[in-house]
Order: structure tokens, then sequence, then C-alpha cells
């Protein structure tokens, strides 16, 4: 590649240190390696094409919305998907579980989820966005957004802990 | 652990899937073309003429029949012709001797350009791309979110029939168009219409211009503009400076050989 345009070594710095966690969050968001592939490099793209927009504000929030948007308008297009309200049960009970087992029951429970629903799962607890974050981002209603959320761990049977059992640690 | 540090967990170990590596040229260079796409859309807001017509960075405006070598300079019309206006004038031919490249004096430049057309006299560059004479002009932009952005450089073609053809557009899209050092560098790069040369313009004195590609110093030719002569137009010989290269160390000096203002002095990749 030649000389690089003003910025583009940020870029580059940028699209390393992010390139993977955007690829996962891909995967978590089509389920599909390839989709995944090609989604995180078209939200860089995206994300490159505006750098010099971006670059002093919150990259990683722009690609993250990007990336989050782009997955939709996907669903968006008549493709047949249905969510379920059926998630699989648990393969192993969670004490005897190991963590290989139960991460890919979870990932595979994700994909059960309504797009939105699972949209909302992947910015909130895999971005660590907040839901005021989300709401902007997709364009959504905080109401919505904190429902959205509830219902999906709910199907997900994830428990939202307490305060105290956040800190303390203690298990249900 | 709870529930929600499990899911966390998953989420970021995703046990049936690794990321791999990307490749941040190819993003980038295809980034850089929807950004210029973008830019075109810009300038072509006003305009449906030309740029109405402009997609993927590259033009995709039908080319009419290639044109008989020896007939191009005698048969082109003015460089203000509006494209698909038609009126084959005839323009002359007037040698640049720093260069040796052609500049055809328009005969009906208009005086208030019409956005997306030709501004000025249209540059030959002495090359061809699908039979068509390779050319250099200026466009009027006027897009009020770039107030002190009025110029745009293109690269593209014309028909026998007369018609522009553009094939990339640059300009800036931060601070003024007119500030001295270089502007709206762009590399060499194939598109639809064939291969296009590394491009842009100068504004100051600049009797030569030079880049670093592939390790050799390479000198650019150049022409000034009809409009105004602290403007000066440039291009590489793809010979010398091939798409994919390595481009960099953009300079410009004055006929004393001293060292110009560098302004915007980066190229945009793909």
């Amino acid at each position: 590649m030649g000389l690089v345009r003003r910025g583009d070594e940020e870029f580059v710095e940028f699209a390393g240190a992010n390139s993977a966690r955007l690829q996962r969050a891909a995967y978590l968001l089509t389920g599909d390696r390839h989709q995944a592939e090609e989604a995180a490099q078209a939200a860089l793209v995206r994300v490159y094409a505006s750098w010099g927009r971006v670059r002093r504000k919150d990259p990683y929030a722009y690609a993250r919305t990007v990336l989050a948007n782009l997955v939709t308008d996907q669903w968006r297009r008549p493709i047949r998907e249905y969510a379920t309200d059926e998630v699989p049960e648990r393969a192993l009970p969670r004490d005897v579980a190991d963590d290989v087992t139960r991460r890919r029951w979870l990932i595979g429970a994700l994909q059960t989820l309504s797009p939105r629903e699972r949209t909302v799962v992947v910015l909130r607890h895999f971005f660590d966005a907040t839901e005021v974050d989300v709401a902007r981002e997709l364009n959504l209603s905080l109401g919505t957004v904190k429902s959205l959320n509830s219902r999906a761990l709910a199907k997900l049977r994830v428990s939202i802990p307490s305060p105290r059992r956040a800190q303390s640690g203690v298990r249900p | 652990m709870n529930d929600l540090d499990d899911l966390r967990d998953a989420m970021h170990s995703t046990p049936d899937f690794e990321p791999k590596p990307l490749d941040l040229a190819v993003v980038m260079a295809a980034g850089g073309r929807l950004r210029r796409r973008r830019r075109a859309a810009v300038g072509a807001a006003s305009s449906a003429a030309v740029l109405a017509l402009l997609v993927g960075g590259a033009q995709l405006i039908p080319a009419g029949p290639p044109q008989p070598a020896g007939l191009a300079a005698a048969a082109q019309p003015s460089a203000g012709d509006a494209p698909g206006t038609g009126s084959p004038a005839t323009a002359a031919s007037a040698a640049v001797p720093s260069t040796g490249l052609n500049i055809r004096p328009s005969t009906g430049v208009p005086a208030r350009p019409e956005p997306g057309g030709a501004w000025g006299e249209v540059v030959d560059t002495g090359s061809t791309a699908g039979g068509l004479d390779r050319l250099l002009w200026m466009q009027r932009l006027d897009e009020p979110r770039l107030p002190d952005v009025a110029l745009g450089i293109v690269a593209g073609r014309r028909t026998a029939e007369g018609r522009l053809i553009p094939d990339v557009v640059n300009n800036e899209v931060e601070g003024s168009d007119r500030a001295p050092g270089f502007h709206a560098l762009e590399m060499a790069m194939v598109v639809e219409g064939g291969a296009t040369p590394a491009f842009g313009y100068y504004v100051g004195a600049a009797a030569k211009i030079t880049v670093k590609a592939d390790g050799r110093t390479v000198r650019a030719r150049q022409a000034t503009w009809s409009e105004d002569r602290s403007v000066v137009l440039f291009w590489f010989d793809l010979k010398m400076v091939k798409p994919a290269g390595e481009v960099g160390r953009p300079r410009a000096y004055d006929r004393n050989g001293r060292e110009l203002p560098a302004g915007n002095a980066a190229f945009a990749v793909g």
C-alpha cells in the first residue's frame, strides 16, 4: 500500500485492535462465520469511509452501530427467519458442565432469539453499551430496549443478579 | 460467576468461531471508493448532467466508440462543452515544453461553469484508456457543507461524440481548496475505463513536483489551470507510478529548486 491519507495509520491501529471483536460480535449476530467476516469487514469499510469524521469522536461506538445496523438491514430483507421462544434445554447441569459446553449452549440459544432481541443482547452485554446508548444506536426507545433485553435474558434463562449477589458472587 | 457473567464469557469466547485477520488493504481500498462515491455525490448534488451516473467510484457512463488514433486532438470538442450537448468544435493543441503534454484551449469555457462539467481547459495526459484519451479537468462543486471547496479534479476520458466521461473524482473535504500546497491526491488505480494515473493538483508556483514511487523519485507531468494560474494539475506516468505501487513523499519545488508547502500531501487509496 502506498503512503496513506492523513489518519490512515490511526485507522489501521483501530482496525487491528478491534477487528477480532467486531467479527466475534458479527458471529453472535449472524450465527454464521462467513457472514460474520463479511459483516465485520463491511463495517470497517464504512468506518474507514467516515474516518475523518468519526476518528476524533468514538470510532468504536460508530463501528458497533454500523455493524449492528448492517446485520439488521440484512434481516429486514425478505429472508425468512423464525424467532422462537423454545430455547434448547441446557445440556448439562451447571455444576458439572464444562465451560465449552456451556458456552456453546449459550451461543446456540442466542440464535433462537429474535433479531432485535439478539442485537440488544450483543450490544448490551458483549459491547457493554449502556441501555441509553443501545436505544440511540438502534433508534429504539429506552423502554423498548429494556423490554427486549429483559425478554431475551428470560429466554436465555439468564437471571440478572441483584447488586448484592453481583458483589458477593453468591450463586442462587 | 453468575448467569450474566456466563453469557458474557460465552459471547467473548465463542468456541466454534475464531476471528481471522482481515485484509485491511482491501478494507481501505473499498472504504476509499465509498468515500469518493460520497464526495462525488456531494459534487453531483446540484448537477444531474454527468455525475448522476457515478457508481462505484468509477464512471459507468457507457463510452462511445473508440476514437481513431490521430484524430482525437483535432476532433475534440471544447473543454467547456457540457456532456451530451454535442457541438463538436475543433480545438487546437498547444504544446507545453516542460512536460510535452497537450492542452486543448477551450473555445467554449463558460464564464460560470456548470456544476459537473469541465471548468476551464481539459488537459490531455498523453495516454489513452480504452482507446480514448486520458484527460484531467477541473469541475465546479457547489456544496453548502463545503463552503471553502469549489474545485474538484477529475480523471476521465472523452468520447468521439464529445461527451466527457469522468472516471475518478476527488476534492478536498477539509479546509480550503485553494490553500497553498497539494490537494486531492489520488493513487493510480484500475477502474472500468482502464487504468487512471496518480494525479492531483497543487496550489502555488510549483515548477517541479515529485513523488517517491517504489523507491524511485518520479517527476510529475503538470499543466497550469486555465482559470487560475496558481493552480497546477499534475499526474504521473502509469509506468512509473503504478496502481497498488508504493507511493509517497510528494514534494513541490519552485523554479529555483526551493521546496514549497506540502498542504494535504497524502494520497487517497483505492
